[in-house]
C-alpha cells in the first residue's frame, strides 16, 4: 500500500535543533499533530503541508515522499 | 492563558455552580437556575477565548470527525436492535416496553434522516453539486 513519508525529525534537527512545540507553532498545529506526523502515525493535508515545509524552510516534497 | 490554566478555572466554575445549582433546586429557588445555566453557557465560552496555544488543529477535527461517525452508526445500529426487541416484546399490551422500543427506533429514524440531510447540505457546500 502506498504511503507518505516525511523527513521531519531529520528536518528538525538541521534547524538548529528545533523543538517539537516550536515547529508546531510555527507551522499552526499542536504538537501532538507534530508527534503524530514524525511517528508515521497521521498524513497531513496539504495546506498542514506546506505550512511544516515553510516553517523547516525546505520544499514540500523534501518533508513528504511519496512511496 | 495556557491550556491547563483554562482547564482548572473552567473546572472550578463547574463545581462552584453545581454547588450553587443543587442549592437553588433543593432549596425551591428555581430563578437562580437562569443566572447560573446563562454563567455557565458565556464564562467557558470567554475563557476559552483567551487561550493563546492551539488546542484545536485538523488532527483533533479528523478524530472528532471519525469519533462522531463511529458514535452515530453504533447508536443507530444499538436503538434499531434494542428498539425492535423490546417493540416485539410489548406488541401484546402495548406497554411502556413497547413505547420505548418505538420511541428507540424514531430517535434512530430521525438520527438518519438528519445526517442524511446534513450530508446533501455539506456536499453541495463543498462542490459535490455539477
Amino acid at each position: 500500500m502506498p504511503r507518505i513519508n516525511n523527513r521531519i525529525r531529520r528536518l528538525r534537527f538541521d534547524n538548529n535543533e528545533m523543538t517539537q512545540e516550536a515547529l508546531a507553532e510555527r507551522a499552526g498545529c499542536t504538537r501532538q499533530t507534530i508527534i503524530a506526523l514524525e511517528q508515521g502515525k497521521y498524513v497531513p493535508s496539504i495546506e498542514l503541508a506546506f505550512k511544516i515545509a515553510k516553517a523547516l524552510g525546505a520544499k514540500v516534497e523534501e518533508v513528504f515522499q511519496y512511496e | 492563558m495556557s491550556y491547563n490554566q483554562n482547564r482548572l478555572i473552567r473546572l472550578l466554575l463547574l463545581i462552584v455552580m453545581s454547588i450553587l445549582g443543587g442549592w437553588a433546586i433543593v432549596s425551591d429557588n428555581w430563578i437562580f437556575l437562569i443566572p447560573i445555566a446563562v454563567v455557565l453557557g458565556v464564562v467557558p465560552f470567554l475563557l476559552r477565548k483567551r487561550i493563546k496555544e492551539i488546542i484545536v488543529d485538523e488532527r483533533v477535527n479528523t478524530i472528532a470527525r471519525r469519533a462522531s461517525r463511529l458514535t452515530f452508526v453504533v447508536f443507530v445500529i444499538l436503538a434499531v436492535v434494542t428498539g425492535s426487541v423490546l417493540i416485539y416484546l410489548g406488541k401484546e399490551d402495548h406497554d411502556l416496553t413497547f413505547n420505548i422500543g418505538l420511541t428507540l427506533n424514531f430517535a434512530a429514524c430521525a438520527l438518519m434522516l438528519f445526517y442524511w440531510a446534513a450530508y446533501f447540505y455539506y456536499n453541495r457546500k463543498l462542490g459535490g453539486k455539477e
